[in-house]
């Protein structure tokens, strides 16, 4: 309630806070003393600067006068002297002036610049006397008037007048000191008189506030200020009493409400008991709201509590997957290194296989070709035989139409014949030989081109093997960076599955616990039988 | 050769011609040349299909295979170059006989020759034991007569019409 009518008036000034701050929290009193004061202060600092001065220009002019005033008699006084150069009458004339007691020097000099005569002569300029200054410092403080004088003889001369100023200074000093004096005199007085003023008029006000304070401290138990003046600060109290009353039913009200009655309604007419009234009602809708809300609330709490549970579990269960994943796949980033290195020793192999191939395939051309020269050879052999073979039989012939002594050149053509047939078999036998040579350089060659191709391939293939190894090293390295991501993604998902248990069961026992603070609140006739709702268990 | 001339041997050249051996007197044989393609001569007999080039004249070509075809000789090598070809000479006749294989004069006891049992070839009175097997003596004057003044195997070539 202290908030709602503002903080407490302290009556102690801070020094960091401006003067407005500080009018502002002063007391009424203490404001209207400083308002006259200062009204005051102001008249009276006018007076103080503007009648010294005022007196002072008139006193200032008053001597102007009274020194032209008396060199002008002077003038007129010593004119017959000048005419006759009477310096005694002059002097005598001068001397007069020592009645006076603040004319300084007098002298009536010539036309020439010459004095006549002088009072105080001492005293006079170095203008005036002609001679050296007397060094007098204090020529400032003396009036000096300089005025024509003609005879009626016609001389001609010049009257100079010196006045002290002191006499004047010292009666404007005791002029001001007076008005002074008498401004603060008046001063205290209305001050006085206005602190008075101001008690008077304050008092109640001061009572008023005192109760005020006491109601901003929660006691409404404050007796009625019961003011009988008409004036605007007994208005003022009768409608702080009626205020009072009406703060005491609007407490009684609270209190009900605070104790959880949300039937009754504020009989204060007005904004602030429509207000109140309308308070409770949003109130009384809230609390039902509240209501319904802690019971779907605790419910949503226990499913969020299972959910967690669970998911925490799901979140176990992937986070041992994905380690035996990462473990798999670190295996597999080991094996396909294994298999790079091995897809590169294949492919230096396919290539020397390649370079041997090609090499191999060279020579079986140059055997293929010896067997072709093997093959005219032995044909020409065979031709040979074959015709050592006619020869021999021709020979056997002749042999025979020899008779008896053709015998022995049977027996040797015989034998020719058997070496022929024998070279026609052995060549035979070596071109079936060099056939199958030939077949087997052929199916050599062909094996060993397509062991070429096959070399090609193998190393095109360990060169594609190479690129994908090597691809499939990197995917399975970033696969292994995203499995660890994901590990510590799963390992803070545990984590953070397991924060949510443990709110959510903080939660229902925080729903349960509004539910039951809740239902202690009469929002209804009904509820007042049974002012405990259900709470989700 | 004259038969009734008695010898205590008789020297015979053998020959193969698919699978049958014959053997041929080696006084009429004249000379064994290579192989060589004979030119045919148009409307020839089967037995005599035409005539090869041997020493500034033309020889006919007698084609033992047709004439071994009436026993049980093959007829698949008929007029085919065969790889020797025996040149000889009855009644100022010469032949020129292809064959497969000829072997150098063999001198054959005259008790090893017997009267034809074994070997089918015509004009073959008489055969001997060779090489394994019997092979047939042809008797090349008979076998000229037969061909070429008898006409006595009707050398015809069975798929020609006959002169």
């Amino acid at each position: 309630m202290n908030d709602d009518l503002g903080p407490p008036v302290s009556s102690k000034s801070s020094p960091e806070r401006g003067p407005i701050v500080w009018s502002i929290q002063r007391s009424l009193r203490t404001k209207l003393v400083a308002l006259i004061a200062s009204l005051l202060a102001g008249v009276l600092c006018f007076v103080i600067w503007y009648f010294p001065r005022h007196m002072e220009q008139s006193a200032r002019d008053w001597a102007q006068r009274r020194a032209t005033d008396m060199t002008t008699l002077l003038a007129i006084s010593s004119a017959p002297g000048l005419d006759f150069d009477d310096t005694a009458s002059v002097s005598e004339l001068l001397s007069g002036l020592s009645v006076t007691h603040d004319v300084v020097y007098a002298a009536v000099r010539r036309q020439n610049g010459s004095v006549l005569a002088a009072y105080h002569a001492d005293m006079l300029p170095a203008d005036v006397s002609g001679g050296a200054d007397h060094g007098d410092p204090d020529r400032a403080g003396i009036l000096r008037v300089d005025l024509p004088v003609r005879g009626k003889g016609g001389s001609t001369g010049t009257v100079t007048l010196g006045i002290a100023r002191d006499e004047l200074e010292r009666q404007v000093v005791a002029e001001r000191t007076r008005v002074f004096e008498l401004s603060m005199a008046v001063f205290i007085v209305a001050l006085a008189l206005a602190s008075l003023i101001g008690t008077v008029l304050v008092r109640p006000i001061q009572r008023m506030t005192e109760v005020a304070l006491r109601i901003a401290n929660g006691d409404l138990s404050q007796g009625e200020l019961k003011v009988e003046s008409q004036d605007e600060v007994g208005r003022m109290a009768a409608a702080f009493d009626r205020m009072l009353r009406s703060l005491r039913e609007l407490s009684a009200t609270a209190d009900r409400v605070a104790h959880g009655d949300l039937v009754g309604r504020l009989a204060v007419e007005g904004p602030v008991g429509d207000a109140f009234n309308r308070m409770v009602e949003s109130q009384r809708v809230i609390v039902k709201q509240i209501s319904d809300t802690s019971v779907q609330l605790a419910t949503a709490a226990t499913e969020i509590h299972s959910l967690a549970r669970r998911q925490q579990g799901t979140a176990t269960l992937q986070s041992m997957g994905v380690e035996t994943a990462s473990h798999t796949i670190e295996a597999l980033l080991e094996s396909a290194s294994h298999i790079a290195e091995s897809a590169t020793g294949v492919l230096g192999n396919a290539e020397r296989t390649k370079e041997t191939t090609e090499s191999m395939s060279k020579r079986f051309a140059e055997l293929t070709g010896h067997t072709n020269r093997i093959a005219e050879l032995l044909e020409v052999i065979r031709e040979i035989a074959d015709r050592s073979d006619l020869l021999a039989l021709n020979a056997s012939l002749e042999a025979t139409r020899a008779g008896e002594a053709g015998r022995s050149f049977s027996l040797v053509a015989a034998e020719m014949r058997r070496l022929a047939e024998r070279v026609t078999a052995s060549v035979q036998d070596v071109k079936l030989l060099v056939a199958d040579v030939r077949a087997f350089g052929s199916s050599t060659i062909m094996a060993t081109e397509e062991g070429r191709r096959l070399a090609e391939s193998t190393t095109e293939s360990a060169r594609q093997i190479t690129l994908v190894t090597q691809k499939q090293r990197t995917g399975t390295e970033q696969f292994s960076q995203g499995m660890r991501d994901i590990t510590v993604t799963l390992t803070e998902s545990v984590s953070a599955a397991t924060q949510i248990c443990a709110s959510a069961e903080a939660l229902k026992v925080r729903a349960n616990a509004l539910a039951e603070i809740v239902g202690r609140f009469r929002v209804d006739a009904a509820s007042a039988a049974n002012p405990r709702p259900e709470t989700a268990s | 050769m004259d038969e009734a001339t008695p010898s205590a041997t008789r020297k015979l050249i053998p020959a193969r011609i698919d699978e049958t051996w014959l053997t041929f007197d080696a006084d009429l044989v004249q000379e064994i040349t290579a192989g060589r393609a004979w030119m045919p001569v148009p409307r020839a007999s089967a037995l005599v299909p035409g005539v090869v080039a041997w020493r500034g004249r033309a020889v006919a070509v007698l084609d033992l295979a047709a004439l071994a075809e009436a026993g049980p000789g093959r007829r698949e090598a008929r007029g085919q170059p065969r790889h020797r070809t025996v040149i000889a000479e009855s009644s100022d006749c010469f032949l020129a006989m292809p064959v497969d294989v000829v072997h150098e004069v063999q001198d054959v006891d005259l008790a090893r020759v017997r009267a034809r049992e074994a070997s089918a070839f015509p004009h073959a009175p008489t055969e001997v034991e060779m090489f394994g097997t019997f092979a047939a003596i042809v008797d090349l004057p008979s076998l000229v007569r037969a061909v070429f003044e008898e006409g006595a195997l009707g050398g015809h070539d069975p798929e020609e019409p006959s002169r």
